[in-house]
């Protein structure tokens, strides 16, 4: 399908034609500072003018704590499996995390068992994408295949003209969305496109934060950072773990029983975090990565490593800079890989 | 929303429980029920659950060619183990399974074999003993070593017993404190492997026990003459999903719940975190 245009102030219209067949997920302001994703309602304004969200919207398919079934007394118990929720239609998302989401969608339903829950999460939603021409000072997507634009991974990818979007339709499940409002659509105008095709050109010059993938990946993948480099940066490692939940492509959990009255529990999983001196103690006490230093090496070694990218088909970075904005002790990705480059040269 | 069924246990009634020492017992799950019975492989594991307290990873201790239960062998360490320890016979669990890759059935055919164990390593192995006994033509020598605090800690004592009696194999056991009726060797596991005779290119050796032990061993097998990739073991870690989803359990890229439990030493050489 040829590009489309709509504009800006026919989008929520556009939404709200969404509505009957998806829960709609929309950008909002919710203070100076900060936008969020939240559910649409045509009466509360979408958010236009932001970097990206405080938090990626991984959370709406990877669910930060969810119940994988109830149970109903202890010895002779029942099962009950909650109902699926709503397919997602999220509007606004950007590339980074559109391939983030993607990730989080080969992760789950590879490797020889499949957990349906997200890849179905994911597989039945509509991910209508924004793409960027004015990255933020730590985002560098460029540097990990993770945007500015998407040359697939979306159903309709926005792009903004001003008081209008231009529409680039990926999937036959986004022109059935745009079928849902025809008339709010029109054929974009050569105009329209070569107005786009120069914004992009400057994008990448205003990418003001650079991610040595390559110098760090070789000595992540062979273990060539010393060991006592893992130590001193970790000194720095509050070990809150908010890099592995703000990351768009962090995937580990737990897994937990939990009481919701006298005779009835819940079998829950909820985020967990690598950096978590928990994460891999044993119930005799025995710790095979009781330091930071260990547990530091071990996320970068996830996310760089070639052993990984063999598994996974890229690394596990997107570039949207959120553990940059996150971590408190500077070990964002790309400030950690600019330490391994220095340490390994 | 739902999420997935790879985590909804099936339901498996406790047949019967057989105390094995002070703090281990071993838990005898109704088979009829389990489509799976008599078609996993030796070393490969359950995750089971008790309901309200949570769920954990045991290695399926009998022989799958033993179909009559599903058994699995429980020490007390932590919550789950604590609650199943109150568990008897009409209750059920949860399990799900089995995971895992399991012990190497086909390349050790017609090999000479040595099993180590100490305390509760003795259960993984049992799975494969049993299993080689009753494929027994398939398989060369078989001798098993077995290591324990005291003589009240062993696990499978009637079977020991059997074993001893068997022409079968062969059947060593230490302790490191004996009882009175204690006639047999004292001290370490590693002892009884020192000058042993061995036709190394032929011989694999199966050890399972605490990781000091571990260590022992594999040097005392090394020193036989035995190459690293025969020498094979089960890599244990705090472990969740057992699917190869939660992370928990990795080592390097390695999953050892969906790529291990067991490995090699050449393996275990290999990897990136090395253990």
């Amino acid at each position: 399908m040829p590009p489309l245009t709509i504009a800006k102030t026919n989008v929520p219209a556009f939404l709200a034609a969404l509505s009957p067949s998806y829960r709609v997920v929309v950008p909002r302001q919710v203070n100076e500072a900060d936008v969020v994703f939240a559910d649409f309602e045509e009466a509360v304004p979408i958010a236009w003018n932001f970097v990206n969200t405080v938090i990626p919207p991984k959370g709406l398919f990877f669910v930060p704590r969810e119940t994988l079934f109830h149970i109903e007394g202890t010895r002779r118990p029942s099962l009950r499996v909650p109902e699926p929720g709503r397919p997602i239609a999220i509007f606004g998302m950007r590339s980074c995390d559109a391939t983030g989401l993607a990730f989080l969608d080969r992760f789950f339903a590879g490797r020889g068992f499949e957990d349906d829950s997200v890849p179905d999460r994911i597989r039945a939603s509509l991910r209508m994408t924004m793409a960027c021409d004015r990255p933020g000072p730590a985002c560098f997507c460029v540097c990990c295949d993770g945007g500015p634009w998407l040359t697939g991974g979306f159903d309709l990818q926005f792009a903004d003209l001003g008081n209008r979007l231009l529409v680039d339709v990926g999937t036959a499940k986004g022109s059935a969305a745009v079928a849902a409002a025809p008339m709010l659509f029109q054929e974009a105008e050569p105009k329209a496109v070569e107005e786009w095709t120069r914004r992009l050109a400057g994008v990448d010059a205003r990418f003001e934060r650079r991610s040595y993938v390559a110098a760090g990946t070789k000595p992540v993948s062979l273990g060539k950072v010393p060991r006592e480099q893992w130590e001193q940066w970790a000194e720095d490692c509050q070990g809150c773990g908010g890099c592995c939940f703000v990351c768009p492509t962090c995937s580990c959990f737990t897994v937990y029983d939990r009481a919701t009255g006298p005779q009835t529990f819940e079998r829950g999983r909820a985020r967990d975090a690598c950096l978590y001196e928990g994460f891999t103690r044993e119930a005799s006490d025995h710790n095979p990565r009781g330091d930071k230093g260990r547990r530091l090496e071990r996320r970068f070694f996830h996310k760089m490593s070639y052993q990984y990218v063999e598994v996974m088909g890229r690394h596990g970075c997107v570039g949207c800079g959120r553990c940059a904005a996150t971590c408190p002790g500077g070990l964002d990705i790309s400030s950690v890989l600019e330490r391994i480059r220095d340490a390994c040269q | 929303m739902r999420a997935s069924s790879l985590y909804e246990p099936l339901l498996s009634e406790i047949a019967r429980v057989e105390e094995e020492t002070p703090d281990t017992r071993t838990y005898f799950l109704a088979a009829d029920a389990i489509p799976w019975r008599g078609t996993y492989r030796p070393g490969q594991f359950v995750e089971v659950s008790a309901f309200g307290v949570g769920e954990a990873p045991f290695c399926l201790s009998q022989s799958p060619t033993r179909a009559a239960f599903i058994e699995v062998t429980i020490r007390r360490t932590g919550s789950v183990t604590n609650r199943l320890d109150t568990y008897g016979a009409g209750d059920l669990v949860g399990l799900r399974g089995p995971f895992g890759n399991g012990f190497p059935v086909e390349r050790a055919r017609g090999k000479d074999l040595i099993f180590v164990a100490g305390g509760i390593g003795l259960p993984p192995l049992r799975s494969l003993i049993n299993y080689v006994l009753d494929r027994r033509s398939d398989y060369g020598d078989v001798k098993v070593f077995y290591g324990a605090r005291s003589p009240a800690d062993r696990v499978y004592k009637n079977e020991l017993a059997e074993w001893r009696r068997s022409p079968d194999l062969s059947v060593v056991e230490t302790v490191d404190r004996p009882d009175e009726g204690w006639d047999g060797p004292v001290g370490v596991v590693t002892a009884l492997l020192k000058g042993l005779k061995v036709h190394p290119a032929s011989t694999m050796a199966f050890t399972c026990g605490p990781p000091v032990m571990l260590e022992f061993v594999t040097a005392e097998l090394l020193r036989l003459g035995l190459h690293p990739s025969n020498i094979v073991t089960t890599l244990e870690r705090y472990m969740k999903c057992g699917v190869g989803k939660c992370g928990h359990c990795c080592v390097g890229h390695h999953y050892i719940c969906v790529d291990g439990p067991v490995y090699n030493l050449d393996q275990i050489q290999r990897l990136p975190e090395a253990p």
